[in-house]
């Protein structure tokens, strides 16, 4: 009986000495094994978003800023019942059943995952929606994330550019300065319960996120907006596809607008496809090149001024409209006999500019040209930029010259005509144009940028200056002409290049200017993308670049010139009342003005001042903004209603106008 | 082989044996001091393992505890020999409970096994096994021959057929399998056909086969095939194995130090307080600790064998293998469960694990066995 009972024990002793063996090798052999499984599973490294800086405008406008919002993920392994919670799920979040299937399905694909997306950064409908059925349905969360938000919607949105769902920049400014806007994410390693995920432990090591910084524009939200607006009236006017519109401060190189028509709301993404958003997303004036057709010719009379070759009162023969250089016909839009150089740039004659820059040469042609800034990009704090097309001199045929000098065979960037322009309105300084004004609170304006060059002489410059006031003040440019303003700038009509030739019917209008022509405060370069039928840079472009000139001095506070100015050649009324637009009435109130109230300029898409004008204007003027009159009495309009800067879809359609025979009987007066 | 005999008549006590506490001298110390140091580093480890749960179970654990000496003092001042021969009551009551469990106990954690007397419940299957091996006790400690016939053994068989199968109605097989190595222990020391034995082997595996297939929940099948593979299924039954391997495993030779367990203080480790206490035990105080108290547990268990090997009848030697063998499993299971070596099972670890019916039935098998011994020279 011993016997056995040793037996017994030595089975117990066996077994014993087994788990004494193996808890050796587990605690003592395995141990490093266990001890990371230990700490893998007890620590997880936490990644501490960074708040993304926001981007305000130059006077202090939010234009991207970031919100908190909601995101439902899934803990799989936590999910007892696919079908029910993507079908509560789906409901909350308004999902077709599509979509909800297709959940259940990742459900089950990932069964044994710990996290998954289910929507990311949802409305704050659907947050409620979800909120109120969480209790019901373990596994699912609500992550707090940061969301993009851009306040003005689709203002400016092409420069902005956008952030995607991870915060990670992806075009225009939020790409180009995402490594400054995005700061730098925290790590976190925290103690992780076994029952939860929650932490419950505070961390061991840490590192605090870093927020992203501030950028400030140097665009001007107000500025941009009317810019944007007049863009889109000229698109939908002129028939065209697109349209761009770029205007610097020629002292600094400072954008203070840009605009793309037609454009997107950054915070509708999800709403655009792939192609909409290439094409509504992408941001014309640094993105786009097009041949610039006879704006370029202010280029080629800076060569040939540089070169000394002309001077602006020299006679060119235009050949009666066609001149025939080594077998190849190159004609005007209408046929000129001898010009000054002065008007062969004002009523753009393309032999004219071509004698121009054969007097030149070649190579003081392409050095002029690439000494403007064409052929590469001006270094803009854009991404995406396109330096344009500039053949190499080496590669230059015999006619390159010729079609180079009235802007063929080249193409440029509205940006890249605007640098140029703003150049010759300096005085000669070519500068790197900027979006972004200031960093947190490092300005970096013009002194933190390529130190300017410079094309040519301040001589040359001003003789540039001259021939470029003329387009307006009697040119091809009169339409872009400002009452109370010396305007300086060139059209331009390039027909498209489609399928490797000249394409008629589709034409590319621009303008290029700027103004006070004494004084260069702003640049403007339109450009308006297959407009039809009026598709000449003077009837597409060049009104556009007054009405933005326009509201933009207003704006700026620019003062109008004081002295009296003869009137121009083609004239038009503008729709902005200003005292030279109502010169009979101006005679006679010139010495009563102080007591009459104060013109003010009304800004677009409201009501003008009719008060000043005689009968005949007053009418036309409405005709023209479709606003049906009721005119009381005759001679010169003495009080309207709706009053003067009511937005035009307040007015309603009528307008009531007071007249009397003239101002100076007016009884109100003194 | 010396042959042994029930007493057919009570004997009066002798006068020395009235006053029993004058004769300690003659008690057994092994068993109860391995208990009680036992006991109270359970205690110690329970405070540690529930300190990240609602209450605190040490101050029950320590309640359970003195109750459970208060029965070894019973269970050691009455002569065995009335134990034995109220076998059968004991086992009828036992077995009552166990068919009161089926029918008004209630669910605790998977398995219908806890009754409710009022304020106080347990587990009716920790007192069956017990009462079970005093029955044997009682029935093969009459038994003459040197080999058990096969009637005797299908006896036996039936008596803790029984039980068992109720065991596993309420759906705590662990709990059930434990008489196994109990009725085998007890009919291995009371003489067996090693021929019989293969037999009984292999009807044991035809058996363990149909219970696989049919007498198993789905949940103890997953666990047994987690075991194969924990860490095809992290979160599943395999789970626990992984919790306890990675808590064993980084104790090291002298342990993360009391109260700084991670595995149990972070709630990784599954029923620390209960069935994976060793698992606390050895990531809190290393292989050092582990060691010490196995070397405790094989004190207590050497001494039991020590006991049955000096009893003076057939009835103690069978009654103190089987009540030892209660013991020795559960305490080798348990080791081996936590470490990875067995399948989980709710099995709890004798004097450590917290739970009043287990704690009691612990200490009153070791009230019987210090009776039989110091029992061991009377009526020779």
């Amino acid at each position: 009986m011993s016997a056995r009972l040793s037996f017994f024990a030595a089975v117990l002793g066996a077994w014993l000495l087994a788990i004494v063996v193996r808890l050796y090798g587990l605690q003592v052999i395995e141990r490093q094994h266990y001890v990371k499984l230990a700490s893998d599973q007890q620590q997880r490294v936490v990644t501490l978003a960074a708040p993304r800086g926001t981007i305000r405008d130059a006077r202090g406008r939010e234009l991207a800023t970031s919100v908190e919002v909601e995101s439902v993920a899934v803990d799989p392994r936590k999910v007892e019942d696919p079908e029910h919670t993507a079908a509560v799920l789906g409901e909350a979040l308004g999902w077709s059943s599509r979509q909800r299937a297709e959940l259940v399905a990742r459900l089950t694909a990932n069964a044994d995952r710990h996290f998954i997306w289910v929507a990311r950064k949802i409305d704050p409908e659907r947050l409620q929606a979800v909120e109120d059925q969480r209790d019901t349905l373990p596994g699912v969360n609500l992550l707090p994330e940061s969301r993009r938000f851009y306040p003005l919607g689709e203002l400016a949105a092409p420069v902005l550019g956008y952030a995607g769902m991870d915060n990670i920049g992806l075009a225009g400014l939020e790409l180009f300065y995402d490594k400054i806007i995005a700061g730098r994410p925290g790590r976190r390693v925290v103690i992780q319960d076994g029952t939860t995920t929650k932490v419950t432990h505070p961390g061991l090591e840490a590192s605090a996120a870093r927020a992203g910084a501030d950028l400030r524009l140097t665009l001007d939200a107000a500025l941009q907006y009317r810019v944007e607006r007049e863009l889109e009236t000229a698109v939908r006017r002129s028939n065209a596809a697109s349209g761009t519109v770029v205007v610097l401060a020629p002292q600094s190189g400072a954008v203070l607008a840009m605009a793309s028509y037609p454009s997107f709301d950054p915070n509708r993404l999800s709403d655009y496809s792939r192609s909409e958003l290439e094409n509504r997303g992408r941001n014309r004036a640094v993105a786009d090149a097009y041949e610039p057709g006879s704006t370029f010719k202010a280029i080629t009379l800076a060569a040939a001024l540089e070169q000394g070759a002309v001077s602006l009162d020299d006679e060119i023969d235009c050949e009666m409209g066609a001149l025939e250089l080594n077998g190849v016909r190159i004609r005007d839009h209408r046929p000129f006999g001898i010009l000054s150089v002065r008007q062969v740039i004002a009523r753009s004659s393309n032999v004219g500019a071509m004698k121009l820059g054969l007097a030149a040469g070649r190579k003081a042609l392409y050095d002029t040209i690439r000494a403007f800034g064409f052929g590469r990009p001006t270094g803009i704090d854009l991404p995406a930029e396109s330096a344009g097309l500039l053949r190499p001199l080496e590669r230059w045929s015999a006619l390159t010259p010729a079609y180079v000098s009235f802007g063929q065979g080249i193409s440029t960037t509205a940006l890249q005509m605007a640098t140029a322009f703003a150049a010759i309105a300096n005085g000669g300084r070519l500068l790197q144009p900027y979006v972004v004004a200031a960093i947190g609170d490092r300005e970096v304006g013009p002194e933190a940028r390529r130190r300017p060059s410079t094309p040519v002489s301040p001589a040359t410059v001003r003789q540039l200056r001259a021939a470029l006031e003329s387009v307006v003040l009697e040119g091809t440019g009169t339409p872009a002409a400002v009452a109370g303003y010396r305007v300086a700038g060139k059209t331009g009509t390039a027909e498209k290049v489609i399928g490797g030739r000249y394409a008629e019917g589709h034409y590319v209008a621009s303008f290029v200017g700027f103004v006070p022509a004494g004084e260069p405060q702003l640049v403007i370069a339109v450009v308006i993308d297959e407009p039809w039928p009026a598709y000449h840079g003077s009837e597409a472009a060049a009104p556009v670049f007054r009405a933005i000139a326009q509201q933009a001095l207003l704006h700026l506070g620019i003062r109008p010139l004081r002295e009296p100015h003869r009137a121009w050649p083609g004239e038009r009324p503008p729709s902005g009342p200003l005292p030279d637009d109502r010169p009979a009435a101006r005679r006679q109130v010139s010495l009563a003005r102080a007591a009459l109230p104060a013109p003010v300029p009304v800004p677009a898409g409201t009501v003008p001042d009719f008060t000043g004008l005689s009968k005949r204007r007053a009418v036309a003027l409405a005709s023209r903004l479709g606003l049906r009159l009721e005119l009381h009495g005759s001679g010169f309009v003495r009080r309207q209603q709706p009053s003067a800067a009511t937005p035009l879809e307040l007015a309603g359609s009528t307008l009531e106008l007071w007249l009397t025979p003239s101002l100076a009987s007016d009884g109100e007066g003194p | 082989m010396r042959r042994f005999s029930t007493p057919i008549s009570r004997i009066a006590p002798l006068p020395d044996e009235a006053r029993p506490l004058r004769r300690l001298g003659n008690l057994h110390w092994g068993p109860l001091v391995a208990a009680l140091l036992l006991a109270a580093i359970g205690l110690a480890t329970v405070h540690s393992a529930s300190s990240e749960l609602a209450v605190d179970f040490m101050p029950r654990q320590a309640l359970w505890i003195a109750l459970g000496l208060m029965l070894l003092v019973l269970a050691f001042a009455v002569d065995y020999h009335v134990a034995v021969d109220l076998a059968p009551i004991f086992y009828g009551i036992t077995l009552l409970l166990l068919v009161a469990v089926l029918i008004v106990g209630r669910d605790v954690a998977g398995h219908r096994s806890w009754l409710a007397l009022g304020p106080v419940g347990g587990q009716p299957s920790e007192l069956a096994k017990p009462a079970t091996a005093l029955l044997l006790a009682r029935y093969l400690g009459r038994v003459q021959r040197p080999h058990l016939s096969i009637l005797q053994l299908t006896v036996v068989g039936v008596l803790v057929g029984v039980p068992m199968l109720l065991v596993v109605l309420e759906g705590d097989l662990g709990s059930a399998l434990m008489f196994v190595p109990m009725a085998a222990a007890v009919v291995l020391v009371a003489g067996v056909r090693l021929r019989l034995l293969a037999v009984l082997l292999l009807l044991a595996a035809v058996a363990g086969a149909g219970v696989w297939s049919f007498g198993l929940r789905d949940y103890q099948r997953q666990r047994i095939a987690s075991f194969v593979s924990p860490e095809s299924d992290p979160l599943g039954a395999g789970y626990q194995v992984r919790q306890s391997k990675i808590a064993v495993g980084s104790g090291h030779w002298w342990g993360r130090g009391y109260g700084q367990g991670t595995q149990s203080q972070l709630r990784f480790l599954p029923a620390r307080h209960t069935d994976f206490i060793m698992a606390v035990l050895a990531e809190e105080w290393g292989f050092a600790g582990v060691m010490a108290v196995l070397a405790l547990y094989s004190l207590y268990l050497a001494s039991c064998v020590q006991v049955a090997a000096r009893s003076r009848d057939r009835a103690g030697i069978l009654m103190v293998t089987g009540l030892v063998a209660l013991v020795a499993f559960h305490v080798l299971y348990n080791t081996a469960m936590v470490i990875g070596l067995m399948p989980i099972t709710g099995i709890p670890l004798p004097f450590l694990s917290y739970g009043g019916s287990f704690m009691l039935a612990n200490f009153l098998i070791t009230g019987l066995v210090l009776n039989v011994d110091y029992r061991r020279y009377v009526n020779r």
